[in-house]
């Protein structure tokens, strides 16, 4: 019998992949320091969104067994669904990518060794995982060490700031040296980081490989309601450590090591060490989560055999799969390109990708042949229904938001 | 390739008699589907079907005539994504059939009562399997055992 | 009789629709990205002298913090390696870009020596925390120098953008009568 504790590892494991990858590690800090805490409604808005539709997966997965990409097939049909398939797997590549790198990035704050030199050694390593370890192993040592990262919402404490200023700062409107397009296009990469699309394949799939029946909607429920709202408030922690330090000294944020600083005002060299852990955890619990799905996402449009429960024998496509993702990522990382810059293209394929994965996620959990009795109530279909407005507008918005704004320039 | 619903006489009927009185549709509970083997195993996804008349004998030509009833010979799969993207007809020779015989259930996957591992559909896993995955060392290393 | 779920729209119209929206996107907002008039390259001066000024606030915060024994030596050696980088693409972007008109060109030259100023005392701190601990107020004036110098010159290349963007305005109003 698992305890109480470890039933959530799952929800945490997903919103670290969602709110504290090595992007949006970076991201959270460049609006703290550019936008104070004048953003945090938007991540408030995501938790609540990908909450509503992680819980539809999550219960589709437990009653009916299936995982989303499978009824994302089925209901959209070869077409449309290959369509999201193409723009799923970009975001969820370029991500693993911007982890891969960010796993290096992590380790050279602990060691001074270039992060150029890390990428291989962190590559294998996840490849390891990915071939050998349980996944309930995974899920929990990742989400366990990841919680490190409540040393930033301890930092924000510690650093005694003006509540006040800091509570005015979440009302205040654009602020007066920033543009309203940049203010947008950064509200639009936020709502895009806390909804995107992999965190449903992942939690779904994972549902499924932690062999959940319609006895486990509490802990699916659970693992929503704990996992995505801690995800929520770590990122804003960020973007207050963000706003109380960097804010004032006009530091613009542009790498994975000036999140340190804060830290290190606030806490000394024993919290620093504490945030490494949780920087390294993170980034790896997000490579995992990023090349899982990539392996989840083709499976499953395709009808093969997929799952870590499963011998890698049993699964040999699934497994080639990740193989080739994390090739793919090793050799663009070996270009010098910069991994969190990575992360700013994938705006762009979750404008396709968005959308035409909560769709079908909402007409399932309204099928009665696959819930049962556990179909959506009312509030449930409203909220539902409003965030795929909320989701087509964004999505739509985040092209030319980025364009003129040169990704948030 | 359209996904518009077609009237329930224009396809199949269930001849299954273990289940009578229960209608499917063939573009909606069949087509893209998830087929799963007797052990839960997922085999492919559904990508046709291969109708026959009653009397046995393989529709002409692939055309339906609406009059005669049919049945379902066998379920079809293949590496057919491209024309099914982009329209067009395969090759005959590139299609997999799993016999209607060997359908177990029509649920929310299409369960057969054979291991998926007999079936021609799963040369490519098999391929795979033999030439990649399984020289990796560990590569049939049970990840629920030992952890 | 099994229950008929939600008919869908046909996919390939969804497609088309979403595709027909990329593009249109795309097409839209294309040319608002180019900056070929001088107070847009002034604009860009402007970016880059930000970047040095931040490289070099995240190196006296890390150097502080080195000397107040609050951040570990492979820590603050990694964070201020990142600012001699960033430093040093500035100096870079202000370098490469291409300006025509003299005056601009002269502020151009203004920043990109402030720039360069900044740089040495970046790279300074972290042969500092590479050394034996020893005071690092050498370090810490080095850096307020190079900030100041960077303050300057941001101060004369707004004035300068303000002045060019009136120009250009004053010239498009004289081709418009």
């Amino acid at each position: 019998m698992k305890s109480r504790l470890l039933t959530v590892a799952l929800g945490v494991l997903t919103a670290i992949g969602g709110f504290l990858d090595a992007g949006d590690l970076v991201t959270n800090a460049v609006v703290g320091s550019r936008f104070g805490l004048s953003l945090a409604w938007v991540v408030a808005v995501g938790v609540l969104g990908i909450c509503v539709f992680a819980h539809m997966s999550g219960k589709v997965a437990a009653v009916s067994g299936r995982a989303t990409f499978e009824i994302i097939r089925e209901r959209l049909g070869p077409r449309t669904a290959g369509l999201n398939l193409v723009a799923s797997l970009a975001v969820t590549v370029l991500t693993l990518i911007a982890e891969v790198g960010g796993i290096a990035l992590a380790l050279q704050l602990a060691s001074s060794v270039d992060h150029r030199l890390w990428v291989p050694v962190a590559a294998l390593a996840v490849w390891l995982v990915l071939w050998r370890v349980k996944f309930n192993v995974m899920e929990n040592v990742t989400g366990l060490l990841g919680l490190a990262l409540v040393g930033f919402a301890v930092a924000v404490f510690l650093l005694g700031p003006d509540w006040g200023d800091l509570g005015a700062q979440l009302l205040q409107q654009v602020p007066v040296q920033e543009s309203a397009a940049v203010y947008w296009y950064f509200a639009v990469a936020l709502f895009g980081a806390a909804m995107t699309p992999y965190e449903v394949f992942f939690f779904s799939s994972g549902g499924v490989e932690d062999g959940w029946t319609p006895r486990d909607l509490a802990t699916s429920r659970l693992n929503v309601l704990v996992g995505f709202p801690l995800g929520g408030l770590l990122s804003i922690a960020i973007a207050a450590c963000a706003a109380i330090v960097l804010l004032p000294a006009r530091i613009r944020v542009d790498s994975m090591s000036q999140l340190i600083l804060p830290i290190s005002e606030a806490g000394g060299t024993l919290l620093v060490a504490v945030i490494i852990v949780g920087l390294v955890a993170a980034t790896f619990g997000a490579a995992l989560e990023t090349a899982l799905s990539t392996g989840y996402t083709l499976s499953q449009y395709l009808g093969w055999s997929w799952g870590k429960f499963r011998r890698p024998a049993q699964a040999p496509r699934f497994h080639l799969a990740m193989i080739l993702a994390l090739v793919v990522a090793v050799g663009v990382l070996m270009t010098n390109v910069d991994p969190i810059a990575v992360t700013e293209y994938s705006v762009v394929f979750s404008a396709v990708a968005l959308p035409l994965t909560y769709l079908p996620i909402l007409v399932v959990a309204n099928d009665p042949e696959y819930m049962g009795e556990h179909v959506n109530g009312r509030a449930m279909n409203l909220l539902g229904t409003v965030y795929l407005v909320i989701l087509v507008v964004a999505a739509l918005a985040a092209i030319p938001l980025m364009i003129a704004t040169e990704a948030g320039g | 390739m359209r996904r518009g619903r077609t009237g329930p006489r224009d396809l199949a009927r269930e001849p299954e008699p273990r289940q009578p009185g229960r209608i499917l549709d063939a573009r909606l509970h069949l087509l893209d589907r998830q087929v799963l083997d007797v052990d839960e195993v997922p085999v492919c996804t559904l990508d046709d079907i291969e109708l026959e008349l009653v009397d046995g004998e393989p529709a002409a030509d692939g055309r339906i005539d609406s009059s005669k009833p049919v049945v379902i010979a066998a379920l079809l799969t293949g590496p057919v994504l491209g024309t099914r993207i982009f329209g067009g007809r395969p090759p005959a020779s590139r299609w997999y059939r799993l016999a209607w015989g060997h359908v177990a259930d029509v649920g929310t996957a299409v369960r057969l009562g054979v291991h998926g591992a007999d079936l021609d559909a799963t040369w490519l896993e098999r391929w795979t399997r033999d030439h990649v995955i399984g020289r990796i060392p560990g590569g049939t290393h049970d990840p629920e055992g030992s952890g | 009789m099994t229950n008929r779920p939600h008919r869908q729209p046909p996919p390939s119209r969804v497609a088309l629709a979403l595709v027909l929206a990329l593009a249109g996107a795309l097409a839209g907002c294309g040319p608002a990205a180019t900056r070929a008039d001088d107070a847009g390259a002034l604009a860009s001066v402007s970016d880059h002298l930000d970047d040095a000024s931040s490289a070099v606030a995240t190196a006296e915060l890390a150097v502080r913090a080195r000397a107040a024994g609050r951040l570990q030596a492979v820590t603050a050696d990694a964070t201020v390696g990142d600012a001699v980088e960033a430093a040093t693409g500035a100096v870079h972007g202000i370098g490469t870009l291409v300006i025509a008109a003299e005056e601009a060109d002269g502020v151009r030259g203004e920043a990109l020596s402030a720039a360069s100023a900044a740089v040495g005392p970046v790279a300074a701190a972290r042969t500092w925390l590479g050394q034996p601990p020893s005071p690092a107020d050498d370090v810490l004036r080095a850096l307020d120098d190079a900030a100041s110098g960077l303050d300057d010159a941001s101060g004369a290349v707004e004035q300068a953008e303000a002045r060019a963007r009136a120009q250009t305005e004053a010239s498009a109003e004289r081709a418009a009568s």
